[in-house]
């Protein structure tokens, strides 16, 4: 692999640096001239854009989950930069931050998308989500999120319930099963949709309250003196009271609702999405999931019924050859292990050396943290490291 | 007032540097080599189906305790993490404690297999590996170490075959499924997973990922990822960060039918605490479990809370039962440094002291 590098390590190096001190002096630039701030996080995507073109197979896809955090991270560093006027104006660069925030969770709250690059950090456990499943989707994620129930008032439960009542209509005629099963396919994957939304709806919560502590931890982290002199330590701390948020919320009621409903109405859409697989397998004399599942689970069986077969069998030949051994008066022996059997003094011929060294590698024992009980219960000893 | 005191210019310098260190990084990307995991030469004995069952080669100088000890690991995830490299293998410092090493690997299982249920694993597959190791050594009862998931599996095969069971490890083992602080007990509450099962056959790896991601999305999916442009400056901390990447998403498919049972009755149900937990036929009744136990735990166990598996120590029949806590979590007690100093060798003297 290392023949195969794309790179001259001193042209890469080179290039890339110039391509930074480009963008890095016209970011200066216009900070000395109040002009437009230079978009960082679009600069490193024109990079990589470059950059991947020349790399292995297989490494630009490894790389994606870092350029993506340092889309983010660039994101928030140009959030910064464009608020804070100098040394002073930082607090205000801070300040404008959150209320961005706020305003991205708020948005997001809605369904919108309109805050979705603003807070992309705390969309990743929807986005992995979707990337996650999108291989067992029935159907692709863009006609998926176009059938996102409206979520504003006033015309949002107009429209849901003149498409609850659509999706209610009988179906007649030669092809009422099948428009049922159709109808039925769009109710859940509207269904699904509303999971996902309410899902959506519940981390925003999550992350306008992300936001308050994060302010609250701030703040109290200037009532004790103790300034934040870095965007990375900056960075770090919002992870970290995101973390402690998003955690609390998880264990509440209220997410082991919404996970479920997301889980579930996914499953039955995709149950309804294999239904209509089989009906067209069928059609075309293919066997179905259903049919291959039935063959799947009578070879399972029947392998379980062989399995416990040899078993008796090996029991019934062990226990004649032991009556054989018995009637000829030969010496005593016991079965072991599943197969024929063997002399009790087997047992210990597994010791490779006569003497055994006392102070052999890894044999010392950090004894702390350790809690015995042996048969006496007054032994018990308990300490941690 | 909010104490923030990072200059403009300053956060130029630091997108700078971080960029720059991208630059370099990326080249030590493409000169990576493949990344070999499971460094410990040894040699497959036994094989069924999908199933490998390996014993790891002894170093020449150790003398062997006579009973030999098999690993059984997760479905979730694959076994190699015992062995990850060189200088971090729990299988090295079990070997170099004197102990003869097999190990259980589940392999890969596809759409066939959906109908393996946890009677097949436990009562068949695991069975014949124990009486394999049982066979080649003469031995009536051997030692078993039982990892996550697979030291539940254990708990149960132990306390439906004692007799075949000399001595038990179980490390970072649930065995209360339903402790205030489990997160993913907490999750799966109101999932319908017969309709997750009888959808979806197997349940994907990617489900999986995606499920232990989400239980710290922002530091696994995120600041890792920036903390990784640190990594990449150094070729062995990139190869490190590279083999344990791998293993994160290296997450074979679960058998349909077994992942049925083990969501309803671990985690929905809780049966090995509160009872009624059938493993095919057999009852499985913890207080049958009376051979000596050493229970191992991760104090900061996000996975597998301390408290989930010190609830072992009510439950069992024995004696002799022993716990030992490890300062660390639920990957570290495998491969940091202080898990290799002090968690084997506390296996093999304690597996030592109690070999006749």
């Amino acid at each position: 692999m290392a023949d195969s590098n794309p790179f001259n390590p001193e042209d890469w190096l080179e290039a890339q640096r110039r391509y930074w001190d480009a963008w890095m002096d016209m970011s200066r630039k216009a900070m000395g001239s109040g002009g437009e701030q230079t978009d960082w996080s679009r600069a490193l995507d024109q990079w990589w854009q470059a950059a991947a073109q020349g790399l292995p197979q297989g490494t630009a896809g490894f790389l994606e989950p870092m350029l993506q955090m340092g889309r983010n991270y660039f994101s928030m560093a140009e959030q910064f930069h464009r608020n804070s006027g100098g040394q002073e104006g930082a607090t205000e660069a801070v300040n404008k931050w959150l209320e961005q925030m706020t305003e991205a969770f708020r948005q997001m709250g809605t369904g919108s998308m309109a805050g979705k690059d603003m807070n992309a950090f705390w969309q990743m456990p929807l986005d992995t989500w979707r990337r996650a499943t999108s291989s067992f989707m029935p159907m692709p994620g863009d006609f998926m999120q176009a059938l996102r129930p409206a979520a504003r008032p006033p015309y949002g439960d107009v429209v849901q319930e003149q498409l609850d009542r659509f999706l209610s209509v009988p179906g007649v005629g030669y092809t009422r099963e099948s428009q049922e099963q159709y109808q039925d396919l769009a109710r859940l994957a509207m269904e699904y949709q509303q999971a996902l939304q309410n899902y959506q709806a519940a981390m925003a919560r999550v992350g306008l309250d992300s936001v308050e502590r994060f302010r609250a931890r701030l703040e109290d982290a200037g009532r004790q003196d103790k300034p934040i002199t870095s965007l990375r330590t900056f960075y770090d701390e919002w992870v970290d009271v995101c973390e402690e948020v998003y955690g609390e919320f998880t264990l509440s009621e209220e997410y082991a609702r919404v996970y479920g409903e997301m889980v579930n109405s996914l499953m039955a859409l995709k149950r309804q999405g294999t239904r209509f697989m089989d009906e067209a397998a069928e059609s075309l004399n293919m066997p179905t999931r259903r049919e291959v599942n039935t063959l799947h689970r009578r070879l399972q069986e029947s392998r379980r019924e062989l399995h416990q077969i040899r078993a008796t069998l090996r029991e019934l030949q062990e226990h004649q050859a032991r009556k054989g051994e018995e009637a000829k008066g030969g010496t005593q022996t016991t079965t072991s292990g599943s197969g024929g059997t063997r002399s009790r003094s087997g047992r210990s011929g597994g010791r490779t050396t006569a003497t055994k060294a006392t102070s052999g590698s890894g044999r010392t024992q950090s004894s702390a943290g350790t809690a015995s009980r042996q048969t006496d219960a007054s032994t018990q000893t308990e300490s941690k490291s | 007032m909010i104490p923030i005191q990072i200059r403009p210019d300053q956060v130029m310098d630091e997108i700078t540097t971080f960029q720059n260190k991208l630059g370099v990084g990326m080249q030590n990307l493409a000169d990576a080599q493949d990344i070999p995991t499971g460094v410990t030469p040894k040699e497959a004995v036994y094989r069924e189906d999908k199933l490998t069952l390996y014993r790891f080669q002894p170093p020449a100088a150790v003398v062997q305790n006579p009973v030999p000890v098999l690993i059984v690991y997760a479905l979730v995830n694959r076994p190699y993490m015992t062995d990850l490299q060189e200088n971090r293998s729990t299988v090295k410092g079990l070997l170099d404690a004197g102990l003869d090493v097999y190990l259980i690997d589940w392999g890969y299982p596809d759409r066939a297999d959906r109908f393996l249920t946890l009677d097949d694993y436990i009562n068949g597959y695991l069975d014949r590996c124990v009486d394999e190791v049982r066979r080649r050594h003469g031995v009536d009862k051997i030692n078993i170490l039982g990892i996550c998931q697979g030291g539940t599996f254990s708990l149960c095969y132990s306390a439906i075959h004692p007799d075949k069971v000399a001595n038990l490890i179980t490390m970072v083992t649930p065995v209360d499924f339903q402790t205030p602080d489990n997160v993913l007990s907490h999750w799966v509450k109101h999932v319908d997973v017969d309709t997750l099962v009888d959808t979806m056959g197997n349940v994907p790896g990617e489900l999986l990922n995606w499920t232990f991601l989400t239980l710290k999305p922002y530091q696994l999916m995120g600041q890792k990822y920036l903390d990784m442009v640190e990594v990449l400056q150094d070729k062995d901390k990139l190869d490190n960060f590279l083999r344990m990447e791998k293993w994160i998403f290296d997450s074979p498919d679960q058998a349909g039918e077994a992942y049925r049972q083990f969501i309803k009755d671990f985690y929905q149900q809780n049966k090995l605490m509160n009872g009624g937990l059938h493993i095919g036929e057999h009852e499985v009744d913890l207080s049958q479990v009376t051979m000596p136990v050493l229970n191992i735990f991760a104090e900061q166990d996000h996975l597998v809370p301390p408290d989930a598996s010190r609830a072992l120590g009510e439950k069992v029949g024995t004696k002799d039962y022993t716990e030992l806590s490890f300062p660390g979590g639920h990957i570290g007690i495998y491969v940091s440094g202080k898990a290799q100093k002090m968690v084997p060798p506390a296996i093999g003297e304690w597996v030592e002291q109690r070999t006749k």
